[in-house]
């Protein structure tokens, strides 16, 4: 009796694991009829505006199948289902609109006959990646969705998605192959397997490497110049600590603020200018003077530009405690230091609360400091972190190529009748992500192009020409010369857009580029044990536990651990492209 | 009844309560200092300068959160979900631990049910199986998907078994005696004298429900179907580089404005008052219902 019972359940046990493991095809039909239920509201909404407005579109555009035309209207009605993370906390929409059904999406349905849906939608990109983890496991995939660098490699060995070479060749926009092209091969090489392109890839806004910041009002007290060159930088910080600049009246004053990590993209209060009139770079890939490509953390101008770290900090100019200190930016929002490394944005976050916090704080933006020969020398970002992939057995892989053209024709404005969409609620337009892809796509240089459009309404006095965007900043600048620093936030947004991002195009700067951004095979198993070893011998030189020396050591090291044999392949990626 | 106290024993009694105060004051201060920061300036936050009285008082991180119906909206599927998950957590647990509570003799085959229960407890098939299985059951972006995977708490099944077992013998055997059938016994004997323990694993099922997210952001698709803790998880305000790059001047103001520590901390008490409100009400029931006296030896 209990043998068999002992065998009954054993069997129950296995038919569920089986059950578990057998349900991969059918899944995706189920959630997509899923999808297509729940939002059947938006799609009845849609096609009433369809309808009144197709006799005008048909007798313009009319879809040919031998020669695709990149804003052609499909005959029949195509339905998209995308993910999309968009924060919509902020946004109030009018006449009963919502993510799903707005006037964009509306716009697409009409332009191109093309029916978008949301299979799901989450806040934060947080809740996106694991949503997209859990999809992509489970293979439970949207037509078309964005997906990170890792994942765009699992989805094209595990062959999930659509080959996009031919779609996008016949059907993007000359717009769209504009933005493309002007990065060279940059954004699309990266979502290139085998000549074959399997991604549209976002383009990451460059300009963002960090600058210094200062206070003007405490160069004035002491009668200083802004430093241009590193030993300037040293005897202002030295003025400021020495007769305690920050007034708090205990002798707290910093010279500079640094971060654990020391330097690298997106490290606020980063060594990077510091580094960089050394000709250092932090964690690149570039070639020598005989053309071999090296790490750019194992050559001697990384030395050099340590040993001078080391000494500032023994002098005490750098924040003793940097390497312990949870959050750089709270010295700063404290008043404590004077200059501050940072990118153009900084005013939003954290000078914003230094001028909240004593209003007197006047924090300036200076290309500094330069090398010898007068130049700012410093790295360039990774140009893409985005791709947008098609499901596949997805019949339209064109349908989703046309789709962008149409949102960057929105977006930018270009289609004067697609402008006019919400005109009439510029706090609904102003969120671009509205539109079906969360994909920004665009030049090189946003930073700098939109802040001359706006510094040049303001030296003609007249708005006319900008966009609500900049129509917002050109208010901002204005509200803040009549009343400086009254309002922090229009403070912060006047600085950033028209004093630190007019630095952007500067001439002194020299940008290195980074041959390699992805990952080879060595470097899934051994690249976060290099980076330790980096990270920790860099900070103990600078805080002086390893001597200078201790550099060459490092770099042997680095080679013997897996360094060389990633150097051979990177260099391999790079001569195959 | 007079103590005669000697001054020993009262310098003792000093310590104590100075010990004691102490303890409590260093378990709460944490709590404190969170309430602290969440009405702070959140300049002031980033400063450092907060430590136990709010700087510069304001309620804007209260006002982010609680500002739109969406937040009632997910307060009552959160409630909807505490009250049908927990009835049904109840009832299963109590129907299940009740026959496994018999003896082998009386119930042949207890021990592999038993066994199979725990090697479900140890062992689960991990997300992607159960979010399969619940997909396929189409019980995506309904309230079932949150509360029927978990439906059979087994922990709670375990514990509620062995408190059954080591009821006295002869309460079911007077009720057996009396005439009564398994299920009046059960409702009429064992649930009345297991007051205590019930309380205590419904606590846990009440408080599991509350406080999970994650189910929720994964079976449900659309944000206005989140409960409660999935929708202030949502609610962040991140100050990440990584995200400077690819926000829009709207959405930086809106970044200047509030702060990942203000926010985060006044999340946490907004997501904890529900619960702190539930405990007086369950108080009552772990020191009634008590089996003593009930047999005579």
């Amino acid at each position: 009796m209990k043998k068999r019972l002992a065998a009954a359940s054993l069997i129950t046990l296995t038919l569920l694991v089986s059950a578990c493991g057998g349900n991969n095809n059918s899944t995706s039909d189920n959630t997509s009829s899923n999808a297509s239920n729940s939002s059947g509201n938006a799609s009845n909404s849609g096609s009433t505006s369809s309808n009144t407005s197709s006799n005008q579109s048909a007798a313009t555009n009319t879809s040919d199948a031998a020669k695709p035309d990149p804003f052609g209207k499909f005959d029949q009605p195509v339905v998209l289902n995308i993910a999309k993370a968009i924060n919509t906390k902020s946004i109030t929409f009018p006449n009963g609109d919502s993510v799903d059904n707005n006037e964009f999406y509306r716009w697409i349905e009409k332009k191109l006959n093309v029916q978008v849906k949301n299979a799901w939608q989450v806040e934060t990109a947080d809740a996106y990646d694991q949503k997209m983890g859990v999809s992509i496991a489970s293979r439970d995939l949207p037509d078309a969705f964005i997906v990170n660098e890792q994942q765009l490699k699992q989805l094209v060995q595990a062959d999930l998605i659509e080959d996009l070479t031919q779609a996008y060749k016949d059907n993007a926009s000359d717009l769209i192959k504009g933005y493309y092209d002007s990065y060279d091969d940059r954004v699309l090489g990266r979502a290139t397997f085998d000549g074959k392109l399997m991604a549209l890839p976002n383009t990451n806004i460059g300009q963002q490497y960090n600058i210094m910041w200062i206070r003007q009002d405490w160069l004035d007290k002491y009668g200083l110049k802004a430093p241009t060159t590193v030993d300037e930088l040293i005897n202002v910080a030295k003025t400021f600590i020495d007769n305690d600049a920050d007034g708090h009246g205990k002798h707290d004053t910093l010279g500079i603020s640094g971060v654990p990590s020391l330097a690298g993209w997106n490290n606020f209060a980063g060594f990077d200018p510091i580094m960089g009139a050394y000709h250092a770079t932090f964690d690149q890939w570039v070639k020598d003077a005989d053309g071999n490509v090296v790490y750019s953390s194992t050559l001697p101008e990384m030395k050099a530009a340590l040993g001078k770290l080391h000494e500032m900090y023994d002098q005490g100019i750098i924040d003793k405690q940097f390497a312990i200190r949870k959050d750089p930016a709270e010295v700063v929002a404290n008043n404590q230091v004077g200059i501050a490394f940072g990118p153009w944005w900084i005013p939003y976050w954290p000078l914003e609360d230094s001028v909240k916090n004593d209003p007197k704080a006047e924090w300036k933006p200076y290309i500094a400091p330069l090398d010898g020969e007068g130049k700012f020398y410093t790295g360039d970002q990774d140009p893409t972190n985005q791709f947008l992939v098609v499901r596949k057995g997805y019949e339209h892989p064109d349908a989703v190529v046309r789709v962008l053209n149409e949102e960057y024709q929105g977006i930018r404005k270009i289609d004067p009748e697609a402008a006019q969409l919400y005109a009439d609620h510029p706090e609904v337009l102003q969120h671009w992500e509205l539109w079906p892809y969360t994909l920004q796509v665009g030049p090189e240089t946003t930073v700098y192009d939109t802040h001359a459009q706006a510094q040049a309404a303001v030296d003609a006095k007249d708005d006319s020409k900008l966009d609500v965007e900049l129509k917002g900043w050109y208010k901002d600048y204005f509200t803040n010369q009549a009343n400086p620093k009254k309002d922090v936030a229009v403070w912060a947004n006047a600085s950033a857009r028209f004093e630190g991002a007019a630095l952007m195009n500067d001439n002194k700067v020299v940008l290195s580029h980074n041959l390699y951004f992805g990952k080879t095979k060595s470097m899934q198993t051994k690249w976060s044990i290099l980076q330790k070893l980096e990270d920790e011998t860099f900070l103990k030189i600078i805080m002086g536990e390893q001597p200078l020396d201790s550099f060459d050591k490092f770099v042997d090291q680095w080679n013997s651990l897996g360094g060389k044999q990633i150097t051979k392949e990177v260099t391999d990626e790079i001569n195959s492209k | 009844m007079v103590l005669s106290k000697s001054w020993g024993s009262r310098s003792a009694d000093v310590f104590i309560y100075f010990a004691l105060t102490l303890i409590a004051f260093i378990s709460l201060f944490p709590l404190w200092y969170t309430i602290a920061l969440s009405f702070s300036d959140k300049a002031a936050v980033n400063a450092g300068r907060v430590f136990a009285w709010p700087v510069g008082f304001n309620l804007t991180s209260y006002k982010i959160i609680l500002q739109d119906h969406k937040f009632f909206a997910a307060f009552i599927i959160s409630v909807k979900r505490v009250l049908l998950g927990g009835a049904i957590n109840f009832v299963l647990t109590v129907i299940m631990a009740y026959p496994l509570a018999r003896d082998n003799k009386k119930f042949p085959g207890r021990t592999i049910y038993i066994w199979y229960l725990v090697f479900c407890m140890l062992f689960s098939g991990g997300l992607i199986p159960l979010y399969m299985t619940v997909t396929n059951l189409h019980l995506q972006n309904t309230l079932w998907s949150l509360v029927l995977p978990g439906a059979v708490p087994v922990f709670n099944v375990i514990l509620i078994m062995n408190f059954f077992r080591n009821l006295p013998k002869e309460l079911e055997e007077a009720a057996v005696v009396d005439g009564a059938g398994p299920l009046y016994t059960l409702l009429r004997i064992f649930i009345p004298v297991s007051m205590p323990a019930l309380a205590t694993v419904t606590l846990f099922s009440i408080v599991g429900h509350w406080n999970s997210f994650f189910d929720g952001l994964i079976y449900m698709n659309k944000p206005s179907m989140y409960p409660l803790q999935t929708y202030i998880q949502q609610l962040v305000v991140r100050i990440d580089p990584e995200l400077m790059k690819t926000l829009t001047s709207e959405q930086l103001i809106e970044l200047s404005k509030a702060s990942d520590k203000t926010l985060n901390s006044a999340k946490l008490i907004v997501a904890m008052i529900p619960l702190l409100a539930i405990y007086p009400f369950l108080q009552k029931y772990f020191v009634h219902g008590i089996v003593l006296g009930s047999v005579k030896e």
